[in-house]
């Protein structure tokens, strides 16, 4: 769990058991992994729809519903179009 | 503690992994622990047209509940060496 320390004030994306991904700055964790994030953003992607971009403010999440946190790369990240993407739901993770 | 151990053996090699979303990611393996919560750099998302959530993310952590499968390349473990480490583990096991 040391690992996630590297992570601290980078901006983070956080896909949840229940398919949700929040982008935000990752500001605080434990050892069970719960989680919070500051000016998170969910971003909602859709089929039809281009993605939906949620302001949500300080975000915190039990480390049990947390699938998997991933360090973003800032300009790759700014240089998405949002406006043209398209993707299927993540699964729902249920046990 | 077998498994890692085992894992322990895999850092520095790229393993894929398959999660319970059906999310397949491939990376180098950096760290694990004791629950095998893994975490990866310069990862590589299986189908990502399907997946453009993760276009910018090239390292992640990825908790070990929410792995289905880990794929290993061939003779990436000493099956022998295992295979030892297991029947020790049990048997310290059954002597306590």
């Amino acid at each position: 769990m040391s690992f996630l320390e590297e992570y601290i004030n980078k901006k983070v994306i956080v896909l949840t058991n229940d398919g949700k991904t929040i982008v935000g700055d990752f500001i605080a964790f434990d050892q069970t992994s719960n989680i919070a994030l500051s000016k998170a953003i969910e971003r909602v992607y859709s089929e039809s729809k281009p993605v939906k971009e949620i302001e949500l403010g300080v975000y915190i999440t039990r480390g049990n519903n947390v699938c998997m946190v991933g360090l973003l790369n800032q300009d790759v990240d700014e240089s998405l179009n949002f406006e043209e993407t398209r993707a299927t739901p993540i699964k729902v993770i249920l046990d | 503690m077998i498994f890692y151990q085992l894992f322990k053996k895999l850092v520095g090699k790229v393993i894929t992994v398959e999660l319970k979303n059906d999310l397949i990611i491939t990376g180098l393996l950096e760290k694990v622990d004791q629950y095998i919560n893994l975490q990866f750099a310069n990862i590589k998302i299986f189908e990502p047209e399907n997946h453009p959530q993760f276009a910018s993310t090239e390292s992640c952590f990825i908790r070990g509940k929410s792995i289905r499968y880990v794929f290993l390349p061939e003779n990436t473990i000493d099956n022998e060496l295992i295979q030892e480490s297991t029947k020790e583990y049990h048997e310290k096991r059954k002597q306590n």
